[in-house]
């Protein structure tokens, strides 16, 4: 009986020294991942998040000092004309490519 | 006005017509080349009578496929330049007429087809085609030019409208007292040099297709003279941008 004292002790104290190198253990092993993910982590591409619509920033005719004319019915017909003629500007098709003659073949030998 | 706009829209009714006529000839144009080449080869590779017969039944059916794209592609030409802005009655009337004139002969060339005897014939048949393209060639860049002239002279007399309109209404409001324009009247002049400028280079472009007659690379100049219509039209556009800038300024306080 008296022998199982200290038997009782030498297994606490290993069980005791095993938990602490357990411990040491796991605390080694996420130092180590931390230290990996500080490395590597940075590398990593974004996460592929869908952007927020951006407003469209629509530049404004407005006009901060408007003159007596700003609502003239005229001006603002010409105005308008204008503006029709601008966009149709770049529409206008100068090149007609599918007007150019035909590829034919004249040097008929033999 | 609606008669106006009527025959507009039938001309474009037309030209579409006429335009898918062309694509479906052209298509059967280059199968049949297609065909040529294949039997011309053979033909000339083992010069039997069978392969000289079939070689010349090829190349006749070529020689019609060809006259038949260049007519459906004339008669294509003609109704875009009768649906064509910019263009006077007259210049519509005179393009039509030579158009019509090329197409008669190709027609009567392609009619007189079936008649060659031999390979040889259909060789010399071919010939007087390639002699006559040179003057068929540069009447269609002349109307191709002429199209595209057309909506630049359309566009720059509604700029032009627009310049008068504005020129106008400086008058009132310079009566009125309403607005110092000093710098709008700047601004028009400026605009005004833009439409000049536009106008040079479209004189440009025709003068570069006056050079086609005397020489043989005539679409290097077509490409140059396209070249300068798209000037034009640039200097066109800013032109109008001026204008813009201009109506912004007289709806502008002092």
């Amino acid at each position: 009986m008296k022998l199982k004292q200290p038997i009782k002790k030498i297994i606490a104290k290993l069980e005791r020294s095993l938990l602490i190198k357990i411990g040491l253990g796991f605390a080694a092993l996420f130092v180590i991942l931390l230290v990996l993910a500080l490395i590597f982590g940075s590398k990593r591409k974004p996460a592929n998040v869908a952007p927020t619509p951006t407003p469209k920033v629509i530049p404004t005719e407005e006009i901060s000092r408007p003159s007596l004319y700003a609502t003239d019915a005229a001006i603002l017909e010409i105005e308008s004309r204008i503006k029709d003629i601008d966009q149709k500007l770049q529409e206008v098709d100068l090149k007609e490519t599918a007007l150019n003659p035909p590829v034919l073949d004249f040097e008929i030998k033999f | 006005m609606f008669s106006f706009l009527a025959g507009i829209i039938i001309a474009a009714g037309a030209f579409e017509q006429s335009y898918q006529n062309y694509t479906f000839n052209y298509d059967q144009y280059r199968q049949s080349h297609r065909d040529y080449v294949i039997t011309r080869q053979a033909y000339l590779s083992y010069l039997t009578l069978t392969a000289k017969s079939e070689a010349q039944n090829k190349t006749l059916l070529l020689l019609e496929e060809r006259d038949e794209t260049l007519k459906s592609y004339l008669a294509a030409l003609k109704d875009k330049i009768n649906e064509s802005e910019g263009l006077s009655t007259q210049e519509k009337a005179g393009y039509t007429s030579q158009l019509e004139n090329e197409i008669i002969w190709y027609e009567d060339h392609h009619n007189r087809l079936p008649s060659a005897g031999t390979l040889e014939d259909l060789v010399d048949s071919s010939n007087e085609v390639r002699e006559h393209y040179r003057n068929t060639e540069i009447l269609m860049y002349q109307v191709l030019t002429a199209v595209l002239s057309g909506k630049e002279n359309f566009w720059r007399n509604r700029v032009i409208d627009q310049v008068l309109a504005i020129k106008s209404n400086l008058a009132r409001i310079k009566q009125e007292g309403g607005k110092d324009i000093d710098k709008v009247e700047r601004w028009v002049l400026e605009a005004e040099n833009r439409i000049t400028r536009s106008q040079e280079k479209q004189q440009k472009a025709n003068e570069k297709m006056a050079e086609m007659n005397n020489s043989s690379n005539r679409n290097e100049i077509y490409n140059q003279s396209q070249f300068a219509l798209t000037e034009s039209h640039q200097y066109l556009k800013e032109a109008n941008s001026y204008l813009r800038e201009l109506i912004r300024e007289i709806k502008t306080a002092d």
